[in-house]
């Protein structure tokens, strides 16, 4: 039914087709309704805006979906809840029972805080590869396109050797490869991304997405000297860099976007410096003018630019795509990162 | 097939049925109990789907979609996609009739509202909810014992110690001592314990819990001993009161209220979280003013039972115009805006409290005589 090269030489824009008065709505229903429930309405919230932002994204003329529940959201904050409680019980005896065995070994009771310690802050540490790949494959799982869902099959053992790697290739290289290591997530994402039963490719070059870096490492050593010259340089060194962002921000976007394909058609990223320079500001502006109440309306101009500057080739032979359901993404990943956001507020307050 | 739009007339649709990208066009309509899909591939049968196996029928950019509820484990939902507004509307008041429980009615009317009726349920809702929440939260100190106030003064009296250098003058304590027994009786809930903070700045502040602060400077610039007398009623006031651990329950039922509803919904609402902060704050500064006057009130009635007056307080603040304030702890913010002057309203309510009471003006009673005072009071001063 595709007739492939359709028109070749021509581009199709991905398109955000959602509107900032629609956003308002479902933001006010949203507030209300979470106030009214006492905050258990935030995962009916989420996937509400969720599904709005997919169905009002069109790609050759057909919306996206997200398929998540609130019930399903709702469940996997409950699971992680009790995962998280049962670590903390798990700790605080370890560590009152570790205080009372050490002496009797002859060793120091302060050890038994240092091995908690040092526990909690390893699993954190791992926690986060594991919340980096459980997320975005849920998110994946999720999400369609003419009732084909996409999928991640990144796999979070080798998410964390790549994370290990290019961290303590970053701290060798004093911080001059730590930009690296968003690349390679960045190339492990899209190469682990797939609309069905096909695969997404990326073929960035690392030194071309240095050559984009470079320019936030002069800016920082302009700053850094700067700083050391007179304090007035180095609030306009600091101004102009605010200004010159959109610039980096909008090559990083093309970068990526035009090093993508599918099923061997090219996406091509086309955001100028300006765009990217007028959005951010003028929504800045729009936030701080309404006192934040007018947040829907940047989201929108947000989405909008990010569209619209991410334009695909032709459409692929969709008649080969064959479509794939990954039974095993879970919620619980997504409820994870909320409910240790929640203990975390909790533990703040006391 | 490469369409860029629906045709609302021509009751066209897609179907998706979840297995390939590839849909297949034909024509939508609706039945009593059931919508009909018939493909314009006449070789191919129709679809018949019952109302009730419809799980959504949502809005989409440029249509309309209807997805079919999933039955089996492996089975997989259909997607049909239309443009036609008038079998939209006729589909969506059947599938009403079909799922009418109280909820689904209800949470189908606030979504069908236009924004204007949205923006007016969520002000309300927002404005209850907050307003329930920020009381409620402070009325539970009722509840809490005063034990959770000390626990409170004593996590942060340490900190509070390291920041200044404490005095010992042995003449100074004893006055401010008797004050302070004579200020509490049998009904108090707290024991105070006073500090004497070695400093020019003049300023008291209260703990939670009972632990008073008075700084030097404030000693040394008092005219009589009754206008220390008149600040110590309102830091023990305040103690009473439960100042401290109210002003953190009405902040924390504050902040929680805020959570709820910035960003609703919404990755990455940073800026507006931020601006939430600080308006909290400010709201909270708002409060603490009404616990001045709260416990301005309680001091002239704790005055009052003395029978001194509440003109040394008031010719302190006239010449100093300055704020008492409460340590709250937490927010160096609210700190820094709580010191600033005190307002012209206060004043006038305190001379108003003032003039209904009969006092003779006099720490005699105690042992403190305006000589005495004029004596010690420089004691911590270097
Ligand atoms: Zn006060």
């Amino acid at each position: 039914m595709v007739k492939e090269n359709e028109h070749p030489a021509s581009m199709t824009p991905v398109r955000f087709k959602g509107r900032g008065w629609d956003l308002m709505g479902i933001f006010a229903s949203n507030a209300a309704l979470t106030a009214l429930t006492l905050g258990i309405y935030t995962f009916w919230a989420k996937v509400r805006t969720g599904k709005y932002l997919c169905e009002h994204t069109e790609l050759f003329g057909s919306t996206f979906d997200y398929h998540a529940t609130g019930q399903e959201r709702f469940n996997g904050f409950l699971k992680a809840s009790g995962y998280i409680i049962a670590f903390v019980a798990v700790m605080a005896g370890t560590y009152y029972g570790l205080k009372e065995v050490i002496p009797l070994f002859g060793g120091d009771p302060a050890y038994a805080s240092w091995f908690v310690n040092i526990t909690v802050v390893v699993t954190f540490g791992l926690l986060a590869p594991l919340l980096a790949v459980g997320r975005r494959r849920y998110k994946m799982a999720r999400t369609s396109w003419r009732n084909v869902r996409f999928s991640y099959h990144g796999s979070t053992k080798e998410y964390c050797k790549m994370v290990f790697r290019s961290s303590l290739l970053a701290i060798v290289t004093l911080g001059l490869m730590w930009p690296a290591l968003w690349w390679r997530i960045r190339k492990y994402n899209i190469e682990h991304t797939a609309f069905g039963s096909e695969r997404f490719a990326f073929d960035g070059k690392l030194g071309d997405f240095y050559r984009i870096q470079a320019k936030n490492l002069v800016f920082w050593l302009a700053l850094a000297v700067s700083l050391f010259i007179h304090h007035i340089l180095f609030i306009a060194v600091l101004i102009a860099y605010l200004g010159y962002r959109s610039w980096i921000a909008a090559a990083l976007h093309n970068y990526y976007w035009s090093h993508t394909s599918f099923m061997g058609k090219r996406f091509q990223g086309a955001m100028t410096g300006f765009d990217h320079f007028t959005t951010t500001w003028a929504s800045a502006a729009l936030i701080v003018l309404t006192l934040g109440v007018g947040f829907p309306f940047a989201y929108a101009m947000r989405m909008r630019l990010i569209a619209d500057s991410t334009l695909v080739a032709e459409m692929p032979a969709l008649d080969t795509i064959v479509a794939s359901n990954d039974k095993g993404a879970s919620s619980v990943y997504e409820g994870l990162s909320e409910a240790s956001e929640a203990f975390d507020a909790l533990s703040e307050l006391l | 097939m490469s369409r860029t739009s629906f045709n609302p007339r021509d009751g066209e649709a897609i179907y998706y049925d979840g297995r390939s990208p590839v849909g297949s066009g034909g024509r939508l309509h609706l039945d009593a109990n059931a919508i009909f899909f018939s493909p314009l591939d006449k070789s191919k049968p129709t679809q018949q789907i019952p109302l009730a196996d419809i799980a959504e029928l949502s809005k989409i950019a440029g249509g309309f979609r209807i997805e079919t509820r999933k039955r089996g484990e492996d089975e997989v939902p259909v997607q049909i996609e239309f443009g036609d507004p008038v079998l939209f509307e006729r589909i969506q008041r059947a599938l009403d009739e079909l799922h009418s429980s109280c909820r689904k009615r209800f949470l189908r009317r606030l979504d069908r509202s236009s924004i204007v009726g949205k923006l007016a349920f969520a002000a309300a809702a927002i404005a209850i909810m907050g307003f329930t929440l920020v009381r409620g939260v402070e009325y539970s100190h009722h509840f809490l014992p005063v034990s959770v106030d000390e626990a409170l003064g004593q996590r942060v009296y340490p900190r509070v110690v390291k920041q200044f250098t404490v005095c010992t003058n042995k003449p100074l304590e004893d006055a401010l001592g008797s004050m302070l027994q004579s200020l509490t009786d049998s009904s108090d809930r707290f024991t105070h314990k006073l500090t004497i903070v070695q400093s020019p700045i003049q300023n008291a502040m209260a703990l939670p819990g009972g632990d008073i602060f008075v700084f030097s400077g404030l000693l040394a610039a008092s005219e009589s001993p009754e206008e220390i007398y008149g600040i110590l009623a309102h830091e023990v006031a305040h103690v009473e009161l439960r100042h401290s651990l109210r002003t953190f329950l009405r902040t924390s039922g504050l902040f929680f209220a805020s959570s709820l509803v910035v960003g609703a919904g919404f990755d990455g609402a940073e800026a507006v979280e931020l601006i939430a902060e600080f308006s909290n704050t400010l709201l909270a500064l708002k409060y603490s003013r009404g616990y001045e006057r709260e416990a301005d009130i309680l001091a002239a009635k704790k005055l009052n039972k003395q029978k001194v007056s509440l003109d040394g307080l008031i010719a302190f603040f006239k010449r100093n115009q300055i704020i008492l304030k409460k340590d709250s702890g937490w927010n160096t913010v609210l700190r820094f805006l709580s010191s600033h002057p005190m307002s012209s309203e206060r004043m006038e309510y305190l001379e108003k409290l003032s003039s209904g009471q009969k006092s003779e003006a006099s720490l005699k009673s105690i042992g403190i005589s305006a000589l005495h005072w004029d004596a010690i009071k420089r004691g911590c001063v270097n």
